[in-house]
């Protein structure tokens, strides 16, 4: 099937075969490999992608259900140069360590963010509830996000 | 990119904070919060972790794992699946059937005439896409001839038990570091003997006994395992994979396919956490066949079940402790009895047996010891290192006694705790002179802080408070080899080998390197490490890179300013001792207007000299253990200690455990990134919460793993965790330390379970013998408290 969106802010024309994930997609076909598949079945929140402004685990996600749709990965933070935000609170606060959650971590914050500029702790940790890290305990990613946040 | 303003300016918000003591060194750049230096290559999702790595003409492979715990193979056939269009390869135990392994080659590729566990691999297939793969996983045709299995590791001890290697005396291992008892299940007996443990119970006041155990765990890192390997014209292997031993796993493909080492070249990725689960070659073992074979780069990726029955567990463990005191609470004997549930290969977890049976007596001085720990296979997924290689295990059964025996005695836990503890000159249970022993401060400081701000009761609920301290080994004469290069631009390569797992070394070793040069961070790049360029190192493991390793790069940034030094004096036509060094920079003393860079004093002029630093370090003095006693001189380089205290709140209702906060203070030696260093105590805190609280590895009769899944693993997530506090001991730098400093990965889970589990019991009663303390559990054994009643 042929389908038709938006990447990072670029126009994508691709021929996909109807059962292919958004995660493969992104991953085999548009080499976006910043996007990571931790499980597969929507349960680590490593694959977190923004489709139309709203976090969605891009591993249950059907490519062709992206069709006249816009995606945000990692690699479209970054603008110009400058880093997000978030990527710079990220950085600041010790929020990374070995950096495969990150990217899932960083898109589900920044959806939360363009819904809600000033989330509360508790709001924050109620989004990322389905982000799973095994390296920082959480602690300095809310932090992170709590800072992103306060400006 | 990571040092712009907007960071800076964050920093400089938590500069109060490093952890400065009468001898920590606190230095402009070790002790400092430097933001680490992979954070941005982490944030903009650029690095490449193992499965991210794609060669052209990759073929995708799968495995066919086995559906029997243990049983003899009687036909295996795999026509239909190399028929099928687009499979490119299929291998199996018939042409690969070498032994390989870390301590003890008991570990084969693909089963070769048996399987030994459910997920064990019989075959791997190589095709053009991941569905033709798994197609032709699915016609590959198996029959089995089942075998008694043995599942408990107990049992499996017991004479007339069902072995699983019949052939263990003839296997190769490490002589004299291990001890196999060949015609039984048992892999490993270490024994430790110390004083005369009969005549120390004789003169007990009192005598306790207890037995606890905890569950298979696994690490679930969140990258499963990945690699891609080719082969290339002459038989030589190059792989890229996510791993923490690139040298380890070298020497396993080795010892599996017989290739000399200078033939496999292993490049290390972007590991997404390890805690011991990617030491060894697992996945990079069944993906070498394929290639050799197809003559086609192959990608070998784990699926999460994979990950959770094909790599390690943490081994369960049936610890048996006894215990005989004096009425204030000075124990004067202890005999214990480790039996570790090693799975069907237990090439590593022999070692976990070995120093984790060393460890079981917790961080205190017991004049008369006697320890048996063993390790014993099972029919299950294979053990081997889980951050802590065997001492949160051990701690949640010691430490928990310790309170129920100072609970007994009538005194504060934290007293028993004081009155034992080992200090600066003791010796440890295993012969060896201590040093750099910060346990005591480690206790003042977490009990300061539980006791400073209380947490306030919660209606209907049961507050309790607990604690729980660990003393933590490393490793002892293992190499380190750092190499250091100075550009003509004056940029600076470093080369070694530790992994950044997301531990932070990298930003470490920058920074200890940064010191001795007085350069920035940034002017360093770290080289990955790659077996073909990068010096050895032993493994990522042990928490000693910091130690290890960052002493071999101090040496080399030492060596590389030495010859700098010499060089400067030529250049400037003075003695060496008049040139002076700072900032980067070399000038003849009182003229600072002559300042060179590094560069241009070795590589500018008529005679340009290439600066290349090499550092190497081991413990000279390092020693095994002897059979009989488990004595030595020193078998560990050091030792880390480090206490953590518990808050919960219990529902009486529902057994509910609500982990409220925990506060952690370790003994580190000198703290080089504090920033890096609270983040292994926080990741730490969820970790045990999850081993503590839900996690445990369920197998069903027949030896299935019931939840290899995160639907049914249940992983602590951000609603589970509690508020954290951290600290640092800052009287106890090691003298032989990179700036005195130790190393702290693994201590940081040592405590944290056993502190939680007696915090339960300060909370409602309830003492829980085996891990983890669900709601259930709990419920439970408050409705059984209430019939006693």
């Amino acid at each position: 099937m042929k389908i038709s969106l938006t990447v990072n802010g670029l126009k994508v024309e691709r021929e996909v075969s109807p059962h292919m994930t958004l995660l493969d997609f992104l991953r085999e076909d548009l080499r976006l490999t910043g996007t990571k598949e931790g499980c597969g079945e929507a349960e680590c929140g490593a694959c977190t992608v923004i489709l139309d402004e709203t976090a969605v685990p891009s591993c249950v996600v059907l490519a062709v259900e992206a069709n006249g749709k816009s995606v945000l990965t990692v690699e479209g933070l970054e603008k110009d140069g400058e880093l997000d935000r978030l990527q710079e609170e990220f950085i600041a606060r010790g929020a990374v360590q070995c950096g495969f959650c990150t990217p899932g971590m960083l898109m589900t914050s920044k959806a939360l963010l363009m819904k809600n500029a000033h989330p509360t702790e508790e709001e924050i940790r109620l989004a990322l509830s389905g982000n799973l890290c095994r390296c920082t305990g959480y602690k300095k990613i809310v932090e992170a996000v709590s800072a992103a946040a306060a400006e | 990119m990571i040092t712009n303003k907007q960071i800076l300016k964050i920093l400089d918000e938590k500069q109060d904070t490093f952890y400065k003591g009468k001898q920590n060194y606190v230095g402009k750049y070790v002790g400092q919060r430097v933001p680490r230096v992979d954070a941005y290559e982490k944030v903009t999702g650029r690095l490449k972790f193992g499965a991210d790595v794609e060669l052209p003409n990759q073929l995708i492979s799968r495995l066919k794992r086995s559906t029997h715990a243990h049983a003899k193979i009687t036909r295996l056939d795999t026509s239909k699946a190399e028929a099928l269009p687009g499979v490119v390869t299929v291998a199996t135990g018939k042409e690969f059937n070498g032994l390989t392994g870390c301590y003890l080659n008991d570990s084969h590729v693909y089963a070769i005439d048996r399987v030994l566990w459910v997920g064990d691999i019989v075959a791997a297939v190589a095709a053009e896409t991941a569905e033709i793969a798994e197609k032709a996983v699915e016609l590959i045709e198996i029959e089995y001839e089942d075998m008694t299995p043995v599942f408990d590791a107990i049992e499996a001890m017991k004479p007339d038990a069902p072995l699983l290697h019949p052939n263990l005396g003839s296997y190769k291992w490490l002589k004299g570091f291990l001890f196999p008892k060949p015609g039984t299940n048992i892999a490993n007996h270490f024994k430790l003997r110390k004083g005369d443990v009969e005549k120390g119970f004789a003169e007990a006041d009192y005598i306790f006994e207890d037995t606890l155990s905890v569950p298979m765990v696994q690490h679930t890192p969140m990258e499963s395992h990945a690699c891609v390997v080719q082969v290339e014209a002459g038989n030589q292997v190059e792989m890229w994979a996510c791993t923490q031993g690139p040298f380890l796993v070298r020497q396993m493909i080795s010892d599996a396919f017989n290739i000399p080492l200078n033939k496999i070249r292993v490049h290390t990725t972007g590991v997404g956490g390890g805690f011991g689960a990617k030491l060894i070659a697992k996945n990079e073992l069944y993906a070498i066949p394929l290639a050799l074979k197809s003559h086609r780069p192959v990608k070998m990726a784990f699926n999460r079940s994979e990950e959770f029955l094909n790599t390690f567990v943490r081994q369960g463990l049936i610890m048996k402790m006894k215990t005989g005191v004096k009425k204030n609470g000075k124990m004067v004997a202890r005999k214990i009895e480790c039996i570790w549930d090693g799975g069907a290969f237990c090439d590593y977890g022999v070692s976990i047996a070995r120093s984790g049976g060393y460890a079981s007596a917790g961080p205190y001085d017991v004049e008369n010891l006697w320890i048996d720990s063993y390790c014993v296979y099972t029919n299950k997924p294979s053990g081997g290192a889980y951050r802590g290689f065997g001492v949160p295990e051990a701690a949640t059964v010691e430490e928990q006694q310790i309170d129920m025996i100072a609970e007994r005695l009538g005194i504060p836990a934290t007293e028993m705790r004081r009155i034992n503890f080992y200090h600066e000159g003791d010796t440890h249970a295993t012969g060896m002179k201590l040093h750099s022993v910060g346990c005591e401060e480690c206790l003042d400081k977490v009990t300061t802080m539980l006791e400073k701000t209380p947490l306030k009761p919660k209606e209907g609920k049961l507050y309790g408070a607990g604690q729980a301290h660990v003393h933590k080994f490393t490793a002892h004469t293992v190499a380190a080899s750092a190499v250091l290069k100075i550009n003509e631009d004056n940029s600076i390569l470093l080369y070694h080998a530790v992994s950044e797992i997301g531990q932070g070394s990298q930003t470490v070793m920058q920074q200890i390197v940064s010191e001795v040069l007085d350069v920035p961070i940034d002017q360093i790049q770290s080289v990955k490490a790659d077996t073909h360029f990068t010096p050895y190192a032993w493994q990522t493991a042990a928490s000693k890179a910091t130690f290890f390793d960052g002493n071999a790069c101090k040496y080399a940034a030492e060596n590389a300013k030495k010859q700098l030094i010499e060089l400067a004096a030529i250049r400037f036509d003075v003695p060496q001792e008049d040139v002076e060094f700072g900032g980067g920079k070399l000038w003849p003393k009182g003229k600072p207007e002559s300042a060179q860079n590094f560069a241009q004093v070795s590589m500018g002029g008529s005679f340009p000299k290439a600066v290349f630093g090499h550092g190497i370090f081991t413990v000279e003095d390092g020693s095994g253990l002897d059979e009989q006693t488990g004595q030595g001189n020193r078998c560990s380089a050091f030792w880390m200690f480090g206490g953590q205290g518990a808050e919960v709140y219990v529902d009486t209702e529902t057994g509910e455990v609500e982990l409220a906060r925990m506060v952690a203070c370790h003994d580190v030696g000198t703290v080089i990134n504090p920033t890096t260093a609270e983040g292994q105590l926080e990741g730490s805190v969820a970790q045990g919460l999850g081993i503590a609280m839900f996690e445990e590895m369920h197998f069903d009769e027949k030896g299935k793993l019931l939840n290899d899944s995160f639907t049914d693993y249940h992983l602590p997530t951000t609603l589970d965790m509690p508020l954290i506090e951290t600290d640092f001991a800052v009287n106890s730098p090691h003298k032989e330390g990179p700036y005195g400093a130790k190393g702290m990965g693994e201590p940081a889970l040592g405590p944290t379970a056993a502190a939680i589990a007696n915090a339960v019991y300060n909370a409602c009663g309830v003492r829980l013998f085996a891990l983890p303390l669900t709601s259930e559990r709990v419920w439970k054994a408050l409705k059984d408290k209430e019939v006693q009643k």
